[in-house]
Order: structure tokens, then sequence, then C-alpha cells
């Protein structure tokens, strides 16, 4: 039975006060309990009827960043062949429940169209729905949700702050020097034209060099060392607390966007394991900001940096470490060595921080997100002395 | 703003509830009394829960000075002569403290009780603590909470006097109403606020089908008792340890009043045919003493005739004086109603009995009399439900002459005339000092004297001689075991004769004892065997004369016949008047039949009518009602209609839910709307008859709806109020 807490009570003392009044022969106790149980009956059945309801839910946009409002807006029409009273219903928004809509009488097929802003103060992915209808009696007694329509999904992005994008150097002869090889045939830069051997893709034979030199040729193409900037969020629960893994991740976030915008090859890291390294082009700073967005501490006593980026083969872009206030010279020093230019930013208390220095590394000490972006862009190359186009390896 | 209203609303409600519990004790001390302190305890507490919004800093104060308020309340209103100039001094708090107290001396009381604030005090010092403790419960555990204290105090109000039919019904509908006050949501959420109010009408709905299944419940549950049990009450509970020492029985001293007989006992005053005063009714014999085991209870403001009495009543009055009376009882009447003392009286309300510890001098006395005929007497059945107590073992020669007295006939009032006609004519009355009984070794007068059964046995099979004290025990005996309800009486002999001053003198002399037997709607009636056994008896007026007239109707011993046996209870013709109460249920029973019967018939009537009048008009009038008609017909069938809808519109909306032959109806009806309209050349009744016709086919294509789209359009108000 759809009884509220309420309904249950006066359930329990009608049926209590009737037994009492024909015990004891009270009228006005047998009374009472007649007016209570009457008004239950009455509102049971005004819950009970079931409402055919088509809904159509529009978020728009789909993906916002923490903060900046996000309106969904609610389509009910009626497909019953009555008039449906008017309702009062709201939207599951995540965990939560959004602001009451109130939808209006419909006649039958008629449509009420109900705006309202979502809720975008949190970051993460928000599932939006499904319509809960409240159908109750005007005294409380009893209550029925109804759930109609379907889902629709809700990115709050975590909100990113202006960025001037990390420049680490570009090679101007990509051909030469270290080449990576976990794209293999990935690229189409063409290396060197050495003879076939078996295996080799028949594609890529060199028809004039095979014609010149009396054998089969093929173009070698190899996937050379682009400058890549490598995000390492710490994810874990030891290094940041979780108010300051929110700041990380906007940190994060403002980083690999611009960097992502500015079309260079982005790669974002966790201790835990994560490793995305999405194609660069429009979609990867959706990629990767959909993906922070999900990002959450995950407690594992992990080292700090994955062994992916400190393999043999690892190095040669850029390396932004996001952490907290504690960073060992150690984990500095491996990176220093390995990377071109190498940021490490901690948030944090200040005073806290470990005064760890290295001329390799550039350190960014801050409260919060948006102090550690402002450091960030006053030491950018070029924040002084106009844009520094690329840097020989 | 909306939440403090609603706050605001619920406070009332809870405050009002509470007050309602409080008037629930209306029966047992009459509306009057309890309006005024209950009306200002409300007061007072609405007024501190105002101030307390109004200024906020109070809230933590506000139990205290809820109480504090509704206590300068009860003082002002039933304390106010303990104050001094409206201040309250240590006898008001002395009154207050002993007003604890006044729930068990209204318990001790018949009721209404008097309106006094040491017997009221308790009920409004009740319902002040229901409204602090549903204040503050509606903060702390809710709306439903905040009701159980002003639930309880109606629950007290019913242990003491349960309210019944339409009193019980009238108070249930009130205090639902002040629920739905307190239980209605904090913020009303209005979906539909933006709307017209005409469309407004789901709330209206919802609030009337709630309102009425809540009467119809009440009114089920109260008119339908499934087990017919009798309220249970507490005042039969508590009285039963009040006066505890009882004084010496009147009727030990019935003898020496007859060797003293000049001596004044009392006098009285009074306009009405009086033939005597009673002292005592003792209903318990066991073997040995008479007595009662009946409550006595403080004289309240009035007492009720009872509900088994069918005749007419009146009232008498009396003035009274007493002179020389030993024991604290008073003279009184059968069915009193109201004294009037100095001093507190208490009375036993079934033997008519009066008994005050502190004995006023002089009191008057209201009581009720019947207007009895000896025909309608003569032709009762006893009262078998009246119980008397058993008689215990009862000699065997007794039981042999109680069935020969009557000579085995069933228990009627005729057979109670007999047996007293019995008595009179086979024993004779010592009324005072015999010289025959003289006792010569004493040198003193002596009378018979005793009323257990040895001196039974002796006036009875013996000596046969006695005074009225052994012609009522007997009689009150061998009536009892005929199956007679009978009770003995010790009083005093009305004297017919009064003073110069107005006043009559009752003396030793007049002393009397007498039967009494339980009468079919008539109650308690006297016999006096002994004063018809007198040979120079007098009849004195009031109910001594109605039995004269129906003893001298009785037929002889030997023509005596039983009556044809009762008809059985709820066969018709019985005669008996329905209670009121179940009449007023059943008038409330039809008050709530009323909205939706005038609903089903009146809808179809009204639209009938409205359609006539349509018809009866002249000229484009009758076009205009036509298509008016046809456009509060599909209305009703949920067609929308605005003020803009042309009839080709409605015709097109029509489409969806009717057939061909509706819309080639309302097609028909457009054209002769604009003949009517349009066109030049006056209308004539060609055009109206096309119109009226197009109209049949309206109806007639509607038919073919399905019923429940019929039904609801038929019953449909909307459409009738929109015209």
């Amino acid at each position: 039975m759809p009884l509220t807490r309420r309904g249950w009570a006066v359930l329990v003392l009608s049926v209590g006060s009737y037994v009492a009044g024909v015990w004891a022969g009270y009228p006005l106790f047998r009374g009472l309990a007649g007016v209570a149980l009457g008004t239950l009956v009455v509102a049971l059945a005004m819950t009970v009827r079931k409402p055919r309801l088509d809904i159509r839910r529009d978020v728009y946009p789909d993906r916002v960043e923490r903060g900046k409002p996000a309106l969904a807006t609610l389509r009910v029409r009626n497909a019953g062949n009555r008039w449906q009273a008017p309702f009062v219903a709201y939207d599951v928004v995540g965990t939560s429940r959004s602001a009451e809509v109130a939808v209006r009488r419909l006649a039958p097929g008629a449509e009420a169209v109900s705006h309202y802003e979502l809720p975008t103060v949190r970051r993460g992915r928000l599932t939006v729905g499904p319509l809960v209808l409240e159908r109750a009696d005007p005294l409380g007694l009893a209550r029925r949700r109804l759930s109609a329509g379907g889902t629709t999904v809700l990115w709050v992005h975590p909100r990113r702050h202006p960025v001037r994008p990390t420049i680490a150097g570009r090679p101007r002869h990509h051909h030469e020097g270290r080449t990576t090889d976990d794209s293999l045939r990935g690229s189409a830069d063409l290396r060197d034209v050495r003879p076939y051997v078996v295996g080799d893709e028949v594609r890529h034979l060199h028809w004039k060099a095979t014609a010149r030199v009396g054998q089969l040729m093929v173009r070698d193409y190899i996937d050379p060392d682009q400058p890549r900037l490598s995000v390492l969020l710490d994810t874990r629960p030891v290094a940041l607390s979780p108010s300051a893994f929110e700041e990380a991740v906007e940190v994060a976030a403002s980083v690999v966007f611009a960097a992502a915008m500015a079309g260079q090859r982005c790669r974002l890291l966790t201790p835990s394991g994560w490793d995305l390294a999405p194609t660069p082009g429009p979609t990867a700073a959706r990629v990767l900001l959909d993906a922070l967005t999900e990002m959450a501490q995950t407690p594992d006593n992990a080292r700090l940096l994955p062994p992916v980026l400190t393999s043999s083969r690892a190095g040669g872009g850029s390396v932004v470490l996001v952490t907290g206030p504690v960073v060992t010279g150690w984990d500095l020093a491996t990176l220093a060595t390995r990377y071109r230019s190498v940021t490490a930013v901690s948030i944090g208390p200040i005073s806290t921080a470990p005064q760890v220095q290295s001329p390799m590394v550039r350190r960014i000490v801050a409260g919060d997100a948006a102090d550690a972006v402002r450091q960030w862009n006053l030491l950018a190359p070029g924040a002084t002395t106009g844009v520094r186009v690329g840097v020989e390896s | 703003m909306v939440g403090n209203l609603a706050v605001r609303r619920q406070q009332i409600g809870v405050i009002a509830a509470a007050g309602l519990a409080g008037w629930c004790f209306t029966p047992v001390f009459g509306g009057r009394a309890l309006a005024m302190p209950l009306l200002v305890v409300c007061l007072a507490c609405c007024a501190v829960v105002e101030s307390c919004r109004r200024w906020p800093v109070l809230v933590p104060w506000r139990p205290l000075a809820l109480v504090l308020g509704g206590v300068l309340g009860i003082v002002e209103t039933l304390l106010l002569p303990t104050t001094v100039v409206g201040l309250p001094t240590p006898a008001t708090i002395r009154a207050l403290g002993s007003g604890l107290w006044s729930w068990r001396r209204t318990l001790e009381s018949t009721w209404p009780a008097q309106p006094e604030p040491e017997l009221m005090l308790f009920v409004p010092l009740l319902v002040l603590v229901a409204c602090v403790l549903g204040v503050e419960l509606l903060d702390r555990v809710g709306a439903l909470g905040a009701m159980l204290p002003s639930l309880a105090v109606a629950g007290v109000s019913q242990t003491y006097d349960a309210l019944e039919g339409s009193a019980a019904y009238v108070l249930v509908l009130c205090y639902a109403a002040t629920a739905a006050l307190v239980l209605l949501p904090a913020a009303a959420r209005s979906a539909t606020k933006r709307r017209p109010k005409r469309r407004d009408l789901a709330p209206l709905v919802a609030a009337m089908s709630l309102a009425s299944a809540a009467a119809v419940g009440g009114l089920v549950t109260i008119g339908v008792d499934p087990m017919g049990r009798p309220p249970y009450t507490l005042q039969r509970v508590q009285s039963t340890d009040l006066p505890s020492n009882r004084p010496t029985s009147p009727l030990a001293e019935v003898a020496g009043r007859l060797l003293d007989p000049e001596a004044v006992v009392f006098r009285f005053r009074t306009d009405a045919a009086v033939d005597r005063w009673r002292l005592v009714a003792l209903d318990d014999f066991d073997g040995t003493n008479w007595t009662t085991a009946r409550p006595f209870l403080r004289f309240g403001a009035e007492l009720a005739p009872g509900a088994a009495l069918r005749s007419p009543m009146l009232t008498a009055r009396a003035d009274v004086e007493v002179r020389n009376l030993s024991a604290p009882w008073l003279p009184s009447q059968p069915l009193p109603r109201s004294v009037d003392a100095s001093r507190e009286v208490f009375v036993e309300p079934v033997g008519g009995t009066l008994y005050a510890k502190d004995r006023p001098r002089t009191y008057s006395l209201a009581w009720y009399t019947q207007r009895v005929t000896a025909h309608q007497l003569l032709h009762s059945a006893v009262d078998r439900d009246v119980r008397v107590s058993d008689l215990g073992n009862v000699p065997r020669d007794v039981a042999a002459l109680a069935s020969r007295a009557v000579g085995g006939r069933r228990a009627t009032f005729q057979t109670a005339l007999a047996l007293e006609r019995y008595l009179a004519t086979h024993y004779q009355l010592v009324n005072g000092p015999d010289a025959d009984a003289e006792d010569s070794s004493a040198g003193r007068q002596t009378v018979p004297t005793g009323h257990g059964w040895p001196q039974l046995r002796r006036f009875l099979f013996g000596e046969k001689r006695g005074t009225s004290e052994q012609f009522a025990a007997a009689y009150v005996v061998l009536a009892r075991l005929n199956g007679i309800p009978a009770r003995l009486v010790v009083g005093f002999r009305a004297p017919e004769d009064s003073d110069r001053d107005g006043w009559t003198t009752v003396r030793n002399h007049d002393v009397l004892v007498w039967p009494e037997v339980a009468v079919d709607g008539i109650g308690w009636w006297p016999l006096d065997p002994a004063g018809l056994a007198s040979p120079g008896r007098q009849v004195g007026g009031g109910q001594d004369e109605v039995t004269e007239r129906a003893r001298a109707e009785l037929p002889p011993p030997g023509e005596l016949d039983d009556p044809p046996a009762p008809r059985e209870a709820g066969e018709p013709g019985q005669g008996r008047s329905v209670p009121a109460s179940k009449l007023t249920l059943w008038h409330w029973a039809w008050l709530l039949a009323l909205p939706p019967v005038g609903w089903l018939v009146g809808v179809p009537v009204l639209r009938s009518l409205r359609t006539l009048r349509r018809r009866r008009q002249h000229g484009s009038a009758a076009v205009v009602g036509a298509w008016a008609e046809v456009r509060d017909r599909l209305r009703a069938h949920g067609v929308r209609v605005t003020a803009g809808t042309t009839v080709r519109d409605l015709a097109r909306a029509a489409g969806q839910i009717a057939d061909d032959q509706t819309v080639r109806g309302l097609e028909q009806v457009a054209w002769a709307v604009d003949r009517a309209l349009w066109s030049p050349v006056a209308v004539d009744q060609r055009v109206v008859d096309d119109a009226w016709a197009g109209v049949r086919q309206v109806n007639r294509g509607l038919r073919r709806r399905p019923w429940a789209a019929r039904v609801r359009a038929t019953l449909d108000v909307r459409s009738l109020l929109s015209a």
C-alpha cells in the first residue's frame, strides 16, 4: 500500500480508536476512526491511477563545465484519452532530485513543456531521469512514486582555467633521432627506403627505387618522437585530500584542455594505471575531459610514477605532474633525466611543501587550482618574451 | 511567508482541537458553563503563540508563557472571586491546588454537575496541558503527534460521559476539520497557480472527496455499533467509596417515631400535590436488614428523569425546613431534579434519596412528576430490566404464601395491586401504641417492630397485625417472590392540612414505610398496603390518587385475568419511539446523501430545462440557441470550445470524437446560423426547424459514443455552468 508514514500512523490510530470505541462503547472514537478510515480510502484511491504520459527530456548542453548552467527541457505529453490532473514531478539527477516541476492539467494529447536548471556544482557524470511523479493526497496520507520516461546523461566537466599551452619544443627534423615503438607502422613519416624482407607490407613497395636498384625496395614508415604532453594526475588519497584532489583535477583539466586545443598530443596518466592517449584532434579534448570527469581517487599504495613513464623507452616530451605537497626528489630526478621539460604542480598547504629544488624541474606550489594556473601562466615560456616556437632537441 | 502562515494555521488547529476535546465535557458540565473558560484558555494560548512569532526571542520560553497565560485565563474566568481586582491571591493558588482534584469530585457528582470551579477546574487545565503539549510537539514530532494530546483529552472526557448520536457526530466532524487544518502540508503546492481560477478544480475536487468520505465514514461508524456495549464510565467505579460510614437506617426508627407521635419532623411548603416524602429507598434484603448498595453522588446542577420513563414530565417545587431529623437523610421525592441548599447535598438517583453530611436547615427541592392515568398504570407490565437483589433463603411457608396471595398470576401491575389488596384484607394495621400490645411488665407502650424473616413470619402467619414497616417489608418480599421488582421506601405521609402560614408540618405519626414496584415506562410506583388496611384512611393527591383510581378499576379477586403476553421487542406496533439520537443520525445521512443525489438528478433536469428554454425562443434567438445547445453538448463530451470557435470549427473538432452524423448535424446548424446572422431576409420558422433538426442529428450521433463517455457527459456540471 502506498501509505506514507503519516498514513500508517493514521491507520494504526484509527484501528486502535475503533477497537477502543467498540469495546468501551464510545461513539466519538468510533466516529473518529470512521472519519480517518474514510479519508484513508479516498487518499489511496487518489494515488492509485497511473497516468499515461510520454516524456521527452533534452539536456543542453550535455557537457558542461562545473558551475556553468545546464538546462533540462521536459516535454510531457498526455498519451491517454482522459484529462490528466495537474501533478508535481521531479527528475532524479544522479543520486539527488531536481527542483520540482509542476505540470499543468493536460487534455488528451496535449503537451506541457517545463524547463529547469540542472545542478552542476559537482564534477561527474550525471544521469538525469527518470521523471518521478508523486501522486499524493492533500493530507499527505498516501503517496505513490511513479517513474516515467527514460534517462539522459549530463557530463559535468571539471572547471577549466585559462592556461597557456605547454611548448616543450618541436624537432625540426623529426625523421631523425628517437622513435617511439609503440605504434608500429602507425605513422606516415618516411624514414628510409630499404630492401624488402618477407613480412613487409606489399603496399609500401617503392616502385621507383625497385626499378632503379633491381630488387624489391619498401618504404620504411616510422613514428617519430613527436612532442607530447604527459600529465600525471596523482589519484592516491595519501597525497591529496578529496578537496585538494578536486583542485588537482581542475589543474590537470586546464592544462590538458589547453594542450589538446593547441593540437598537441596529450597523454593522461595516473598512478593507478590509467593511461589515455587520444588521437590528437578536436575530439581529444572531449575524451580527456570526459575521462577527468569520472576520475576518482583510488585507494592503493602504488608509487607515484607509473612504469610507463619511467621505462627506458619513455621520455622526450614534457611531463606535468599534478600531485600533493609531498614530492620526492627521486621522482623528480627520474623524470628530469627522461623528459625535456618537467613541471611539478603541488596542490596543498604551501608551508608543508618540501623544498626539493632542481634546475631541471619547474615547481609550482599552490593552495588551489586558480593559484596554480596563475603561477603556471607566469612560468610558461612566452609569458614575457613571446611565444617560442621550438627548441632544438 | 507561506510557511509562516501554514505554521500559524497548524498552531491554531492544534489549539482548536484541544478546545474541542475540552468541549467533549459538555454532558458533564453543560455547554454554557464550559464555553467561557475553554474559549479564554484557547485565546490566551493563541495570543502567546502569536507573540512568540512576533518576537522570536520568546520562543525558548514559549511553554512557560503558554502555561502562565492559560492559568491566568482560568483564574480570570473561574477563580475571579478569589482574586483582588483580578490579581491572584494566596486563595487563588489554594483554589488552583484543590482544583487538581476536581476531576475526582466531578466523578462523585451527578451530571450535569454544578458549574462550580471546584468541580470543573480540571477541564480547562486539561485543555491547557493539551495546548502546551500540542504546540510544542508540533515543532518536534510533527503534525500528527501534535494531535495526540487533544485526542487524549477527548478520551478522558469520554470516560466521564460518552457523547452519543448527533452530538458525537458533530464533534467528530469539527475535530476532523481541525485535524485537517493541522495535517495540511506546510507549503501548499499548487501545480496550477498560473492557470485561470475556473480551471482550478482539482484541489477542490480532492478536498471535497476527502471531506465527504470522512463524513460518510464517521456517520457509518457512529450509526453502526457492532457490539452495542453501554459506554464505559468512571463514575460507577469511582463513586462507590463515597460515604463510607452510613448512618442508621430510618427503617429502624419507625417504631420509635410511632411512640412519640406528635414530635415535629420537618415542614414544607409547595403548590404541587404531594402525598409522601421519602427519606431512603432500600432494595437489598439479607434476611435481617434492609439496605441499599447504590452509590451516592454529589447533587449536580440537574438530574435527568431517566430515559426509560416515557410519560410526560412536569416539574414541582417545594421548600423544606428540617426540624427534628436525627440521621443526615433529607426528605425527598422519587425523581429529584435539583436541590438548592446552602450545604453540599448527595443523592442516590435511583432511589431518589437525599443525604447531607452537614445537613442544611432549609432547602428547596425541585422534582419531576409524571402524568400517568389509572388506565395506563393498570395495563402496564412490570419493568423486567430492573434488577433487584436475591432474597436468599426464603422460608418455605412464605414462598407458599407468595404464590397463594396472587393466585399464580403473571407479574403485572394488576398482580401488584392484587397483592396489595390481599395484604390489606388479610392483615391489620397498627398505627401507634396499642393497649393490646402493652408490655405490662415494663410498663411501656409498644408497637410491632422488626423487618427480618422472624418478624415477617410472625406478621404473616402469627399475629397478622403490624405497622406499615411490616406491611411494606412483607409486600416487597412477596412481590419479589412473584417476580415483581419491588423495593422498600421509608418516609412520611404528607398531611393534608397545612398550617396557617402556608407551611405543612410533618410529625412523627406521619411516618410511613411503603413498597414501590417498578412499572415499565413509568418507573418506580408507590403502593400502600398499610394505608389500604387502615379503616379511616385518606387518599392524598398525586400518585396516591392515580393508584386509588387504578384500585377502583381492578377486577375482583376471582375475575383477575392475565393480560396477553407482551410482544417481543422489535415487532411493529410496540409504540416505542425511535431514540432521538438515531433519528438525528438518519437526518445526517440524508443531508450527506443530498449532494450526490442532487447531482445525479439535478444536472440532467437542469440541462433539459435549459434546452426547453432555448427551443422556445423565436427567430434568430432560437437559431443561436440551437448553436449554444450543440456547443454545450459537445463541450460536455470533452470537445474543446473557446470563445472564438465557430460552428464549422466545432464540426472539425467534433469529427475526432463523434461520427459523420454529428458532423453533418453541425453543418446543418452552421448553415442555419449563417442564414440567421448574415442574411438580410428575416429568419423564418423553416430555418429554426432546420437548426434544431441539426441539433437532434448531433444528439443522435453522440448517442453512438461509448456509454461511459455518455454518462460522463450527462453528469458534467461544467457545461451547465458555462452557459
